[in-house]
């Protein structure tokens, strides 16, 4: 019993420290492999997540604990409604902390946002989207087009 | 999304600031065409395409283009998987490859690139016929091989390793034109629950070599194989559940079909050779060359001399283990004994008075005097 309503404590990198049920901690393989070495009696300092991207996957993996139960259709719509609601500059942040993490559902699904971005543009409307920066000389840019000219052949 | 951009990405690119294991799966998550057209984003972009752990390749995008875009295609195809051999591919799937300009040849080193580095999936679906393909597919799924043979009318050489069993009950494989099949599977405890319900069917009418490892499975149809001349058949049973896990049923739907091999490797659990035998169920007319071992080691003949009794023309018999609880038939001597055998082969004997026994009992019993001029020993001493 003492074992299924036992917190895992987390440091947010600006100092903010959140309870999470193991039940949802472990959703995190980084901190179940913690938690399984014993490592995880502490607070846990997490060096590049701040306290809103922590909470964020943290609401994210309670989510999914909370769901087990639900159809997966149902659990694909509140990953939907999840992401949808998340700026680029938050998703950035979400990849970082889910790989840190290692939350493979959450990494899924924030790479796969960020395909759907891209999908369909072509590289100029990529670069405004992004703010990429185009960093390649007229001539270099041309070698490329021309190496892989099917891919830039645009039917318009 | 544009909207509810913050003020400060419009100012930052943080997304090319992402590690390359997650820009590259990203991009494989892109149609091919997307993700290549990436490259010319900017210099941290230009290769990542390069990497993919999983490439999807629709030929349907190449469709109406000119032949300069064709070429162009091929020529990424080539040094995409020929070239940049460091990364894993994951997964690997070709669609429709009937298109003006590209050839067989090229798909063929397309498909066979991925499959030997590695690929676990291929799912290849082809837009007409295939004259030639790798003669070895490695960690493929069985719904790809199925459609693979079915698009493939001149296929002769299929090889399935480690094939995945999970939700298969069926595992089919028809052709009219293979040749040489194997097909080797893990052995460990959850392939034999896999294996307790599954279904082998097998229509191969031109098939000349079978080599099958694996446990029993529930059943085999095995159609006509009237060509069949070598077999190399190693079955795994669990020792302890003892004699009634045979299904010997199904083990005697496999050997029926083996009917008219001339040459037969058999690896088979010592308990399952006397049942065979005992149920009499087909002759091996035309078997020469007979290799029989017990996949434990613990084989002590039993069945043996029962089991030669069917093979009336066998020449060469080769064996492990002869112990002292074989028992010469006196009567009844079995006919290739008499007639046939010129050569005997024993590994790993361990028991010289027995195998002395054995030798007396086949030199005996040869109608003509140095008949079996060909006596072979040899010992493996750890």
């Amino acid at each position: 019993m003492a074992s299924t309503l036992k917190k895992i404590i987390l440091k947010s990198c600006d100092g903010k420290i959140l309870e999470v049920e193991e039940a949802v901690a472990v959703q995190s393989q980084m901190i179940k492999n913690m938690i399984e070495d014993d490592c995880a009696n502490e607070e846990i300092p997490l060096p590049d997540i701040t306290g809103e991207i922590l909470s964020m996957i943290i609401e994210y993996c309670k989510m999914h604990v909370d769901g087990e139960n639900n159809s997966n259709n149902e659990l694909i719509a509140r990953d939907a409604d999840f992401i949808t609601r998340v700026d680029l500059n938050t998703l950035y942040y979400l990849i970082v902390a889910a790989n840190f993490l290692n939350v493979k559902s959450l990494l899924d699904l924030t790479c796969q946002r960020v395909a759907d971005i891209i999908k369909g543009k072509s590289p100029e409307e990529i670069r405004l989207t992004f703010n990429i920066k185009n960093d390649f000389t007229p001539e270099e840019e041309e070698e490329i087009r021309k190496k892989n000219a099917w891919a830039f052949d645009y039917k318009d | 999304m544009a909207s509810s951009m913050g003020k400060k990405a419009k100012h930052d690119d943080r997304i090319s600031k992402l590690p390359d294991s997650i820009l590259s799966r990203v991009l494989s998550l892109l149609p091919i065409k997307d993700a290549v057209s990436t490259s010319i984003l900017s210099t941290r972009w230009r290769h990542l395409y390069a990497y993919l752990p999983s490439l999807d390749v629709d030929f349907h995008l190449l469709r109406r283009s000119p032949p300069h875009t064709v070429v162009s295609f091929t020529n990424f195809m080539d040094k995409l998987l020929f070239l940049h051999t460091e990364g894993r591919i994951e997964q690997f799937q070709l669609h429709h490859t009937n298109i003006l300009g590209i050839n067989d040849s090229d798909v063929l080193g397309w498909i066979s690139a991925p499959l030997w580095r590695g690929v676990k999936e291929v799912d290849l679906v082809f837009g007409r016929c295939f004259p030639m393909l790798p003669t070895t597919l490695l960690y493929t799924n069985s719904g790809a091989v199925k459609r693979l043979l079915s698009s493939c009318p001149v296929l002769e050489d299929l090889s399935i390793s480690n094939c995945d069993l999970r939700n298969i009950t069926s595992l089919e494989i028809s052709s009219p034109s293979l040749k040489s099949l194997t097909l080797v599977f893990r052995c460990n405890m959850r392939e034999l629950q896999l294996f307790s319900s599954l279904d082998i069917v097998i229509d191969l009418p031109s098939l000349v070599y079978l080599k099958y490892r694996g446990f029993r499975a529930y059943s085999y149809s095995l159609g006509n194989m009237p060509s069949l001349v070598t077999a190399d058949i190693n079955i795994s049973v669990r020792k302890s559940e003892g004699q009634t896990i045979y299904r010997i049923h199904a083990l005697v739907e496999l050997f029926e079909a083996l009917g008219n091999v001339k040459s037969l490797c058999l690896t088979i659990h010592p308990e399952a050779l006397p049942i065979l035998s005992h149920k009499r169920f087909v002759a091996f007319q035309n078997l020469l060359h007979l290799e029989i071992f017990d996949r434990l080691n613990t084989w002590k003949g039993k069945g043996l001399f029962e089991f030669l009794e069917f093979s009336p023309n066998l020449q060469t018999l080769v064996t492990c283990k002869v112990s002292n609880e074989v028992s010469f038939p006196m009567e009844g001597v079995p006919s290739c004994i008499v007639y046939q055998l010129k050569e005997f082969k024993v590994i790993d004997f361990d028991d010289e008075s027995s195998l002395f026994e054995m030798v007396t009992y086949i030199l005996n019993n040869a109608y003509s005097p140095g008949q079996a001029h060909n006596i072979y020993f040899s010992s493996i001493e750890v």
